[in-house]
Protein backbone atom coordinates (compact mmCIF):
# COMPACT_ATOMS: atom_id res chain seq x y z
CA UNK A 1 0.00 0.00 0.00
CA UNK A 2 1.17 3.57 -0.80
CA UNK A 3 0.55 6.35 1.53
CA UNK A 4 1.42 9.58 0.76
CA UNK A 5 1.78 12.20 3.43
CA UNK A 6 2.17 16.03 2.71
CA UNK A 7 2.32 18.89 4.77
CA UNK A 8 1.64 21.71 3.80
CA UNK A 9 2.11 24.95 5.56
CA UNK A 10 2.07 28.10 4.02
CA UNK A 11 3.57 27.98 0.61
CA UNK A 12 2.42 30.31 -2.61
CA UNK A 13 -0.86 29.04 -4.01
CA UNK A 14 1.27 28.11 -7.65
CA UNK A 15 3.88 26.00 -6.07
CA UNK A 16 1.45 24.24 -4.11
CA UNK A 17 -0.24 23.80 -7.29
CA UNK A 18 2.44 22.16 -9.17
CA UNK A 19 3.71 19.74 -6.84
CA UNK A 20 -0.34 18.34 -6.51
CA UNK A 21 -0.18 17.61 -10.01
CA UNK A 22 3.37 15.97 -10.12
CA UNK A 23 1.65 14.02 -7.37
CA UNK A 24 -1.31 12.84 -9.57
CA UNK A 25 1.48 12.28 -12.34
CA UNK A 26 3.68 9.91 -10.20
CA UNK A 27 0.25 7.46 -9.22
CA UNK A 28 -1.19 7.87 -12.86
CA UNK A 29 2.34 6.62 -14.53
CA UNK A 30 2.21 3.84 -11.74
CA UNK A 31 5.66 4.91 -11.26
CA UNK A 32 5.67 4.09 -7.45
CA UNK A 33 4.49 0.42 -8.06
CA UNK A 34 6.81 -0.24 -10.88
CA UNK A 35 10.00 1.10 -8.56
CA UNK A 36 9.74 -0.89 -5.68
CA UNK A 37 6.85 -2.73 -3.82
CA UNK A 38 8.45 -2.34 -0.53
CA UNK A 39 8.01 1.85 -0.31
CA UNK A 40 5.43 2.44 2.58
CA UNK A 41 5.35 6.21 2.57
CA UNK A 42 6.26 9.19 0.91
CA UNK A 43 6.68 11.92 2.51
CA UNK A 44 6.65 15.28 1.00
CA UNK A 45 7.77 18.44 3.39
CA UNK A 46 6.99 21.40 1.62
CA UNK A 47 7.57 24.43 4.37
CA UNK A 48 7.89 27.73 3.84
CA UNK A 49 11.35 29.15 4.90
CA UNK A 50 10.17 32.71 5.55
CA UNK A 51 12.82 35.04 3.06
CA UNK A 52 13.88 37.66 4.97
CA UNK A 53 11.66 40.80 4.65
CA UNK A 54 12.23 44.57 5.58
CA UNK A 55 9.37 47.03 4.31
CA UNK A 56 8.85 50.55 5.15
CA UNK A 57 5.65 52.86 4.26
CA UNK A 58 5.42 56.25 5.36
CA UNK A 59 2.14 57.79 4.20
CA UNK A 60 0.74 56.76 1.32
CA UNK A 61 3.15 54.92 -0.36
CA UNK A 62 3.52 54.87 -4.59
CA UNK A 63 5.91 57.11 -5.58
CA UNK A 64 4.14 59.74 -3.16
CA UNK A 65 6.27 61.64 -0.61
CA UNK A 66 3.97 63.16 1.77
CA UNK A 67 4.57 66.62 3.31
CA UNK A 68 3.51 68.10 6.65
CA UNK A 69 3.18 71.73 6.65
CA UNK A 70 3.57 74.37 9.35
CA UNK A 71 1.72 77.47 9.00
CA UNK A 72 2.95 79.97 10.96
CA UNK A 73 0.29 83.27 11.48
CA UNK A 74 2.01 86.92 11.47
CA UNK A 75 0.69 87.48 14.51
CA UNK A 76 2.52 84.21 16.17
CA UNK A 77 5.71 83.81 14.68
CA UNK A 78 8.68 83.18 17.45
CA UNK A 79 6.25 83.33 20.41
CA UNK A 80 6.59 80.08 21.51
CA UNK A 81 3.15 78.58 20.98
CA UNK A 82 3.28 75.43 18.76
CA UNK A 83 2.23 75.08 15.78
CA UNK A 84 0.43 71.72 14.45
CA UNK A 85 1.52 69.85 11.50
CA UNK A 86 -1.28 70.32 8.94
CA UNK A 87 -2.13 66.43 8.56
CA UNK A 88 -1.31 63.19 10.46
CA UNK A 89 1.34 60.64 8.87
CA UNK A 90 0.57 56.69 9.36
CA UNK A 91 4.33 54.55 9.39
CA UNK A 92 3.90 51.12 8.85
CA UNK A 93 6.97 48.71 9.30
CA UNK A 94 7.17 44.68 8.50
CA UNK A 95 10.47 42.92 9.38
CA UNK A 96 10.00 39.35 8.66
CA UNK A 97 12.76 36.45 8.79
CA UNK A 98 12.63 32.52 10.00
CA UNK A 99 11.94 31.79 13.19
CA UNK A 100 15.17 29.96 13.33
CA UNK A 101 16.86 33.22 12.23
CA UNK A 102 15.43 36.12 13.75
CA UNK A 103 16.53 39.37 12.49
CA UNK A 104 16.74 42.97 14.43
CA UNK A 105 15.77 45.97 12.43
CA UNK A 106 16.66 49.57 13.53
CA UNK A 107 14.83 52.44 12.28
CA UNK A 108 16.72 55.31 11.82
CA UNK A 109 16.35 58.76 10.56
CA UNK A 110 18.09 61.58 8.74
CA UNK A 111 17.19 65.24 9.50
CA UNK A 112 20.60 66.58 8.94
CA UNK A 113 19.68 68.98 5.97
CA UNK A 114 18.08 71.83 7.30
CA UNK A 115 15.20 73.42 5.99
CA UNK A 116 15.93 75.98 3.57
CA UNK A 117 14.17 78.78 1.92
CA UNK A 118 15.76 78.80 -1.59
CA UNK A 119 17.11 82.67 -0.41
CA UNK A 120 19.67 81.38 2.48
CA UNK A 121 17.95 81.62 5.51
CA UNK A 122 17.44 77.74 7.13
CA UNK A 123 15.55 76.33 9.91
CA UNK A 124 17.26 73.36 12.29
CA UNK A 125 14.75 70.11 11.74
CA UNK A 126 15.72 69.71 15.16
CA UNK A 127 12.58 72.48 16.04
CA UNK A 128 10.00 69.78 14.59
CA UNK A 129 8.70 67.05 17.11
CA UNK A 130 6.00 64.18 16.72
CA UNK A 131 3.82 62.60 19.02
CA UNK A 132 3.27 59.00 18.25
CA UNK A 133 -0.26 57.48 19.25
CA UNK A 134 0.32 54.14 20.29
CA UNK A 135 4.37 54.80 21.71
CA UNK A 136 5.72 51.71 19.77
CA UNK A 137 7.91 54.50 17.37
CA UNK A 138 8.03 56.73 20.77
CA UNK A 139 7.51 60.21 20.56
CA UNK A 140 10.53 62.85 20.36
CA UNK A 141 12.27 65.49 17.97
CA UNK A 142 14.38 65.06 15.24
CA UNK A 143 17.96 65.47 16.49
CA UNK A 144 19.14 67.68 12.98
CA UNK A 145 21.55 64.44 12.36
CA UNK A 146 22.50 61.94 9.78
CA UNK A 147 21.31 58.99 11.97
CA UNK A 148 18.93 59.34 14.86
CA UNK A 149 17.84 56.05 16.46
CA UNK A 150 13.89 56.21 16.48
CA UNK A 151 12.81 52.22 17.58
CA UNK A 152 14.06 48.72 16.84
CA UNK A 153 11.80 45.27 16.49
CA UNK A 154 13.04 41.59 16.11
CA UNK A 155 10.98 39.90 13.80
CA UNK A 156 8.50 38.86 13.01
CA UNK A 157 6.39 41.94 13.56
CA UNK A 158 4.15 44.45 11.44
CA UNK A 159 4.01 47.90 13.41
CA UNK A 160 1.56 50.59 12.42
CA UNK A 161 2.20 53.79 13.90
CA UNK A 162 0.52 57.24 13.50
CA UNK A 163 2.77 60.56 14.38
CA UNK A 164 1.29 64.32 14.41
CA UNK A 165 3.92 66.57 13.86
CA UNK A 166 4.49 69.60 15.84
CA UNK A 167 6.79 73.14 14.98
CA UNK A 168 8.36 74.40 18.28
CA UNK A 169 8.12 78.34 16.94
CA UNK A 170 10.55 79.36 19.23
CA UNK A 171 12.34 81.88 16.93
CA UNK A 172 11.97 84.51 14.42
CA UNK A 173 13.23 83.56 10.78
CA UNK A 174 12.79 85.46 7.63
CA UNK A 175 10.11 85.35 5.55
CA UNK A 176 9.63 82.39 3.09
CA UNK A 177 8.52 79.24 2.88
CA UNK A 178 11.04 76.48 3.89
CA UNK A 179 10.82 73.07 2.36
CA UNK A 180 13.28 70.43 3.08
CA UNK A 181 12.68 66.15 3.80
CA UNK A 182 13.80 63.54 6.57
CA UNK A 183 14.93 60.14 5.24
CA UNK A 184 13.70 57.36 7.24
CA UNK A 185 15.91 53.98 6.82
CA UNK A 186 14.88 50.49 8.30
CA UNK A 187 18.17 48.13 8.03
CA UNK A 188 18.69 45.18 9.88
CA UNK A 189 22.22 44.27 10.02
CA UNK B 1 0.12 48.89 17.12
CA UNK B 2 2.39 46.62 16.72
CA UNK B 3 1.54 42.64 15.21
CA UNK B 4 3.21 39.55 15.10
CA UNK B 5 3.30 38.15 11.93
CA UNK B 6 1.99 34.65 12.85
CA UNK B 7 -1.24 36.40 12.86
CA UNK B 8 -1.24 37.39 9.53
CA UNK B 9 -0.53 33.87 8.22
CA UNK B 10 -3.03 32.66 9.86
CA UNK B 11 -5.34 35.34 7.77
CA UNK B 12 -3.73 34.64 4.78
CA UNK B 13 -4.29 30.77 5.17
CA UNK B 14 -7.88 31.30 5.80
CA UNK B 15 -7.88 33.23 2.53
CA UNK B 16 -6.53 30.75 0.91
CA UNK B 17 -9.27 28.41 1.27
CA UNK B 18 -11.96 30.83 0.78
CA UNK B 19 -10.19 31.81 -3.07
CA UNK B 20 -9.04 30.33 -5.92
CA UNK B 21 -5.30 32.20 -5.06
CA UNK B 22 -4.10 34.48 -3.17
CA UNK B 23 -0.79 37.10 -2.57
CA UNK B 24 0.85 38.82 -0.01
CA UNK B 25 -0.08 42.35 -0.29
CA UNK B 26 2.88 44.63 -1.41
CA UNK B 27 4.41 47.29 0.92
CA UNK B 28 4.46 50.46 -1.28
CA UNK B 29 6.65 53.51 -0.96
CA UNK B 30 9.42 51.64 0.12
CA UNK B 31 13.14 51.01 -1.54
CA UNK B 32 14.76 48.35 -1.05
CA UNK B 33 17.97 46.55 -1.68
CA UNK B 34 20.39 44.09 -0.40
CA UNK B 35 24.09 45.31 0.80
CA UNK B 36 26.54 42.74 1.65
CA UNK B 37 24.52 41.16 4.71
CA UNK B 38 22.12 44.06 5.17
CA UNK B 39 19.27 44.54 4.36
CA UNK B 40 17.58 48.02 4.21
CA UNK B 41 15.08 50.05 2.52
CA UNK B 42 14.28 53.99 3.41
CA UNK B 43 11.32 56.11 2.76
CA UNK B 44 11.43 59.86 3.05
CA UNK B 45 9.04 62.56 4.04
CA UNK B 46 8.78 66.15 3.50
CA UNK B 47 8.70 69.34 5.66
CA UNK B 48 7.25 72.13 5.08
CA UNK B 49 7.57 75.76 7.04
CA UNK B 50 6.30 78.82 6.05
CA UNK B 51 7.02 82.08 7.71
CA UNK B 52 4.93 85.11 6.66
CA UNK B 53 6.79 88.71 6.66
CA UNK B 54 5.67 90.22 9.97
CA UNK B 55 6.40 94.05 12.40
CA UNK B 56 5.59 94.10 15.80
CA UNK B 57 6.35 97.54 16.89
CA UNK B 58 5.40 97.91 21.02
CA UNK B 59 5.94 101.16 22.75
CA UNK B 60 4.15 101.09 26.39
CA UNK B 61 0.94 99.87 27.65
CA UNK B 62 -0.96 96.99 25.61
CA UNK B 63 -4.26 97.75 24.20
CA UNK B 64 -5.43 101.54 23.26
CA UNK B 65 -4.19 102.53 26.39
CA UNK B 66 -1.40 105.28 25.68
CA UNK B 67 1.02 106.11 28.20
CA UNK B 68 1.54 109.39 29.61
CA UNK B 69 4.88 110.88 30.42
CA UNK B 70 4.71 114.14 33.17
CA UNK B 71 7.54 116.55 34.20
CA UNK B 72 6.10 118.72 37.03
CA UNK B 73 8.84 121.71 38.04
CA UNK B 74 8.28 122.49 41.60
CA UNK B 75 7.31 126.05 41.74
CA UNK B 76 10.79 127.19 43.28
CA UNK B 77 12.21 125.37 40.36
CA UNK B 78 10.75 126.77 37.50
CA UNK B 79 13.00 127.93 35.30
CA UNK B 80 16.34 126.84 36.67
CA UNK B 81 17.81 124.78 34.09
CA UNK B 82 17.89 122.01 36.33
CA UNK B 83 16.29 118.86 34.31
CA UNK B 84 13.61 117.12 35.20
CA UNK B 85 12.67 113.89 34.62
CA UNK B 86 9.59 112.30 33.66
CA UNK B 87 7.48 110.46 35.63
CA UNK B 88 4.80 107.52 34.40
CA UNK B 89 4.70 105.07 31.44
CA UNK B 90 5.12 101.22 31.36
CA UNK B 91 9.06 101.03 32.55
CA UNK B 92 9.50 99.70 35.76
CA UNK B 93 9.56 102.43 38.30
CA UNK B 94 7.01 104.23 35.93
CA UNK B 95 10.35 106.05 34.53
CA UNK B 96 9.95 106.20 31.05
CA UNK B 97 8.30 103.92 28.47
CA UNK B 98 9.40 100.11 27.77
CA UNK B 99 9.55 99.52 23.56
CA UNK B 100 10.24 96.18 21.61
CA UNK B 101 10.31 95.62 18.01
CA UNK B 102 10.01 92.37 16.81
CA UNK B 103 10.24 91.51 12.36
CA UNK B 104 11.48 90.04 9.54
CA UNK B 105 10.82 92.73 7.20
CA UNK B 106 14.55 93.99 6.74
CA UNK B 107 15.68 97.11 7.94
CA UNK B 108 12.92 98.66 10.71
CA UNK B 109 13.07 102.94 10.52
CA UNK B 110 11.33 104.23 13.70
CA UNK B 111 9.64 107.65 13.10
CA UNK B 112 8.65 109.83 15.62
CA UNK B 113 5.82 112.55 14.87
CA UNK B 114 3.31 114.33 17.60
CA UNK B 115 0.18 115.89 16.98
CA UNK B 116 0.96 119.77 17.64
CA UNK B 117 2.32 120.71 14.28
CA UNK B 118 4.89 122.98 15.02
CA UNK B 119 3.74 124.28 17.72
CA UNK B 120 5.22 122.42 20.33
CA UNK B 121 4.06 120.95 23.98
CA UNK B 122 0.05 122.16 23.77
CA UNK B 123 0.45 123.88 20.32
CA UNK B 124 0.83 127.27 21.66
CA UNK B 125 4.95 127.64 21.05
CA UNK B 126 5.51 128.16 24.61
CA UNK B 127 7.25 125.26 25.50
CA UNK B 128 9.01 123.84 21.90
CA UNK B 129 9.36 119.87 21.66
CA UNK B 130 13.26 120.16 21.50
CA UNK B 131 13.67 120.86 25.35
CA UNK B 132 12.35 116.87 25.91
CA UNK B 133 15.48 114.70 25.86
CA UNK B 134 14.41 111.25 24.77
CA UNK B 135 17.42 108.81 25.64
CA UNK B 136 16.97 105.07 25.18
CA UNK B 137 19.20 102.33 27.25
CA UNK B 138 19.91 100.13 24.20
CA UNK B 139 22.07 101.42 21.19
CA UNK B 140 20.04 98.81 18.99
CA UNK B 141 17.15 100.57 19.43
CA UNK B 142 17.67 104.36 19.47
CA UNK B 143 14.87 106.59 20.00
CA UNK B 144 14.31 109.34 17.62
CA UNK B 145 14.68 113.15 19.26
CA UNK B 146 11.65 115.26 19.05
CA UNK B 147 11.21 118.32 17.67
CA UNK B 148 8.07 120.39 16.66
CA UNK B 149 8.28 119.40 12.83
CA UNK B 150 8.20 115.78 14.00
CA UNK B 151 9.08 113.12 11.71
CA UNK B 152 12.78 112.15 12.98
CA UNK B 153 13.95 109.26 12.39
CA UNK B 154 16.42 106.18 14.02
CA UNK B 155 17.16 102.70 12.39
CA UNK B 156 17.13 99.63 14.64
CA UNK B 157 19.54 97.37 14.61
CA UNK B 158 19.12 94.02 12.65
CA UNK B 159 19.62 90.99 14.79
CA UNK B 160 19.51 88.74 12.05
CA UNK B 161 19.54 89.12 7.88
CA UNK B 162 16.88 90.60 7.64
CA UNK B 163 15.48 90.00 11.58
CA UNK B 164 14.72 92.20 13.94
CA UNK B 165 14.14 91.61 17.82
CA UNK B 166 15.36 94.18 20.31
CA UNK B 167 13.90 95.39 23.58
CA UNK B 168 14.50 98.95 24.89
CA UNK B 169 13.59 101.39 27.75
CA UNK B 170 13.32 104.90 26.68
CA UNK B 171 13.15 107.71 29.11
CA UNK B 172 12.28 111.63 28.82
CA UNK B 173 13.87 114.72 30.31
CA UNK B 174 12.20 118.49 30.38
CA UNK B 175 15.36 121.01 30.07
CA UNK B 176 13.69 123.47 32.34
CA UNK B 177 15.55 126.02 31.37
CA UNK B 178 12.74 129.09 30.57
CA UNK B 179 10.40 130.23 33.23
CA UNK B 180 7.17 129.93 31.15
CA UNK B 181 3.35 130.64 31.90
CA UNK B 182 1.57 128.36 34.54
CA UNK B 183 -0.39 125.47 33.32
CA UNK B 184 -0.53 122.30 31.69
CA UNK B 185 1.54 121.43 28.19
CA UNK B 186 0.75 118.45 26.41
CA UNK B 187 1.33 116.19 22.82
CA UNK B 188 0.71 113.06 21.95
CA UNK B 189 3.98 111.92 20.32
CA UNK B 190 3.04 109.47 17.84
CA UNK B 191 6.06 106.80 16.56
CA UNK B 192 5.80 104.63 13.77
CA UNK B 193 7.86 101.81 12.41
CA UNK B 194 8.03 101.73 9.08
CA UNK B 195 9.74 98.27 7.11
CA UNK B 196 11.32 98.94 3.89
Amino acid sequence: MIVIMMQTRLLPNKDTAAMVLLLFALLAGGIFDAVNNTVEAVVFNISNRAVPLLSIRVGSGGSTINRVNFDVSSAAIGNGTPIAGSRRITFRLVIRAPASSPLTAFLTVDSSTPLDNGSGATIPVSEISWTSRDGDIPSGNYAGTSNQLLASFTSSVRVVERQTFSYENRNIYDAGTYNGQVTYTWSAP
Amino acid sequence: MKINIKQIVTFYILCACTTSSFSVPAETSTTSGVSGSEISTTARLKLRVIIPRFLQFQLGSTGPTVDTIAFEPTPDAVGNAVAVAGTGGSAIGGSGTSVELRSNAGQITIVADNDGGAGGLGNSGTISLSEITARSDSSDLQTPQLTDAGMTTTKATLTDGDITEQRATWSYEYSNSRTVEPGTYGADIIYTAVSP
